[in-house]
C-alpha cells in the first residue's frame, strides 16, 4: 500500500495562498511529508516560509513572473496547490458593483487559470504532475440567507475548470482535482460575516445543526485530503470534486 | 411546433442574445404564442427569420458592460410594460484552444460574455421583476457546465457555464421569496444552430460532427430549434410555476452515455 507521505518526500511543492489559514496548514504538512515548499501569496510569508514569492493571482503577469521566480528555486514542479479564495462582500445581488463582481471573478476564478497554466507549462513536458484547486460547497448549494450570487458563480466555475483542465491535460500525465469545503473556522468566513460575531454565531448554529458531523472544519482537517490528492495515492484519481463538509450538503429541509 | 396560449400571450418578454441561431428560434417562439417581445443584441439589425412587420423591437448592447446593458434596458423600458420574462439566449461559442497556450484576452473574451454577461442581465431583469413582483428569468447554459466536451476544448466556456448553473441557483434562492423564478437550459446539437466559431468554418467538419452526433446521441438525431423553444417557453411562463433554480437539459440524451 502506497505510503502518502512518503511518495511526497523529496517533491517540489508550489502553494499558492499558502500565508496563512488552510494554504498555511497545507504548506506546513508537505513540510512535514518531506516535500520542498515554494509559498506564492500577497500577504506577507509567514513563520515558516523559507521560500517565499510575492504575487496577487488576480494579475497573470504577476503569477506568470511569480513562476519564473519559482523556477529559480526549483528545476522540477511536481505539485502545485491553489488555495486562494476570497469571501467577497455579502449583498442583494440587484445592486452588485461592477468592481465588486469582477474582483471576485479575477481572484477566485482567472486566478485559478493564471496559476494552473503556470503549473502545466512546467508539468507537460515532463509528462507528470498534479494540481490541487480549491472550491466551495458553495458551488453546488446556497446557503439560505447568505447573499453572495458570484462566490457562488465562480466556485461552481472552479469545479469545472478543473474538470475540464483534467480531461485535456490526462493525456499528458498531469492530474487536477479540486476539494470544495464546507464550513470552516478561518479568517475568510469573518470577513464573509463583516466579523459580526453575533451574525456569525448565529450561522454557526445553523450550520452546525445541519451538519451530520456537528461542527465545522478545523483549518488543518483539510491538508491530509490535499496532499492525497496531489500524492501518487492518487495516480488514478482525476478531474474530481471531493467536498469535505462534515455531511452538511448531503440533506434537505 | 409550439402549442397553446399561455401566460405569456399578451405580456412582454426580453430575450438578449435574440438576434441569431437559437436565440432568434426563441422570439420566434415568443411571437407565436402571441407574447409583445424586444431583444437586445450585440450586433445585427434584424431578427433571423422574423418579418419586419412582427413588431419587435431590437436595441444593441454590448452585455460585458453593466452600464451599457443598464441603458439597453432603459431603453427598452420605454418600448414596452416592464417584463414578466427575460431569456437570456447568451452562449459566445469557443473554438477548440488548448489552454496552456491561451492568452488572456480569449479566457476572458468567454468569462465576461457567458458568465459576466448573464449576471448583468439577470441584475437588470431582476431589478425590475421585483418591482413589478414577479417574473421569470431563463438562462442559457451549456452540456459544457455539466460535463467535459471531448471534442472542443475550451476551459473557460466550461468554467462560465458551470459558473451559469451556480448563478441560476443562487438567484433563484434569493428571489425566490419575491415571486422571481430563474432557471437554465442546456442545449445539445441542434440542426442549423451549431455556432459560427465551432468548427472553425469548415464545412465539411461540421457535417462529420452532425453525422456523428445523429449516430450516437440516444434518440439518434440532433434536436430541432422548436424543441428547445418549447422547454425554454415551458420554463418562462407559469407552466413551470413550481420549477425554480434548475437547469433543464435538452441534448437527446448526448450527456447521459459514454463509451
Amino acid at each position: 500500500m502506497l505510503d502518502i507521505l512518503q511518495s511526497l518526500s523529496g517533491r517540489n511543492v508550489v502553494v499558492v495562498g499558502g500565508a496563512r489559514g488552510m494554504g498555511a496548514e497545507i504548506a506546513a504538512s508537505f513540510r512535514e511529508a518531506g516535500s520542498q515548499v515554494v509559498v506564492i501569496d500577497r500577504l506577507e510569508s509567514g513563520p515558516g516560509d523559507t521560500d517565499f514569492v510575492h504575487a496577487d493571482v488576480a494579475d497573470a503577469a504577476q503569477v506568470r513572473s511569480a513562476f519564473d521566480k519559482v523556477d529559480d528555486v526549483f528545476d522540477t514542479i511536481h505539485h502545485v496547490v491553489n488555495t486562494v479564495g476570497v469571501a467577497g462582500e455579502v449583498g442583494p445581488a440587484e445592486l452588485m458593483s461592477a468592481s465588486e463582481w469582477s474582483s471576485m471573478v479575477d481572484i477566485n476564478l482567472s486566478g485559478q487559470f493564471w496559476v494552473c497554466q503556470e503549473a502545466a507549462k512546467r508539468m507537460l513536458p515532463n509528462g507528470y504532475g498534479s494540481i490541487v484547486l480549491f472550491s466551495s460547497l458553495a458551488g453546488h448549494r446556497c446557503v439560505r440567507g447568505q447573499r453572495h450570487a458570484h462566490y457562488n458563480a465562480t466556485k461552481a466555475a472552479v469545479m469545472a475548470l478543473g474538470q475540464a483542465l483534467a480531461q485535456e491535460w490526462g493525456p499528458h500525465g498531469i492530474r487536477v482535482n479540486t476539494i470544495a469545503p464546507g464550513s470552516h473556522s478561518t479568517e475568510i468566513v469573518r470577513e464573509m460575516w463583516n466579523h459580526d460575531e453575533e451574525a456569525l454565531n448565529r450561522r454557526y448554529a445553523k450550520a452546525i445543526g445541519g451538519t451530520p458531523l456537528g461542527r465545522v472544519a478545523r483549518a488543518e482537517e483539510v491538508a491530509p485530503l490535499t496532499l492525497f490528492l496531489a500524492s501518487d495515492a492518487a495516480a488514478f484519481i482525476t478531474g474530481q470534486v471531493i467536498v469535505p463538509d462534515g455531511g452538511r450538503g448531503l440533506g434537505f429541509d | 411546433m409550439i402549442n397553446s396560449p399561455n401566460s405569456l400571450a399578451g405580456g412582454s418578454v426580453l430575450v438578449v442574445g435574440g438576434a441569431r441561431g437559437l436565440g432568434a428560434a426563441v422570439v420566434r417562439g415568443l411571437v407565436g404564442v402571441g407574447a409583445q417581445v424586444a431583444v437586445i443584441d450585440h450586433e445585427s439589425d434584424a431578427v433571423e427569420g422574423l418579418d419586419v412587420t412582427a413588431g419587435v423591437a431590437l436595441v444593441r448592447a454590448d452585455l460585458r458592460d453593466q452600464q451599457a446593458l443598464a441603458k439597453a434596458y432603459e431603453e427598452v423600458d420605454q418600448l414596452l410594460p416592464p417584463p414578466r420574462a427575460v431569456i437570456n439566449a447568451v452562449a459566445l461559442p469557443s473554438g477548440d484552444e488548448a489552454s496552456v497556450e491561451m492568452t488572456e484576452s480569449t479566457w476572458r473574451g468567454q468569462v465576461d460574455v457567458n458568465l459576466t454577461g448573464i449576471f448583468w442581465s439577470c441584475q437588470q431583469a431582476g431589478q425590475r421583476m421585483l418591482r413589478r413582483g414577479g417574473g421569470s428569468i431563463v438562462n442559457f447554459s451549456s452540456l459544457s457546465g455539466i460535463q467535459v466536451s471531448r471534442t472542443h476544448r475550451s476551459a473557460p466556456y466550461h468554467a462560465a457555464k458551470a459558473g451559469v448553473n451556480a448563478l441560476t441557483r443562487a438567484l433563484a434562492a434569493e428571489w425566490g421569496d419575491r415571486g422571481i423564478r430563474v432557471n437554465a437550459v442546456a442545449p445539445g446539437a441542434f440542426v442549423g444552430a451549431a455556432p459560427a466559431g465551432l468548427h472553425g468554418g469548415d464545412e465539411e467538419r461540421r457535417r462529420q460532427d452532425d453525422a456523428r452526433l445523429a449516430t450516437s446521441v440516444p434518440l439518434r438525431r440532433l434536436g430541432v430549434p422548436d424543441e428547445l423553444v418549447a422547454t425554454v417557453l415551458f420554463l418562462a411562463s407559469d407552466d413551470s410555476s413550481y420549477t425554480t433554480g434548475e437547469t433543464l437539459v435538452v441534448d437527446g440524451g448526448r450527456v447521459v452515455e459514454i463509451d
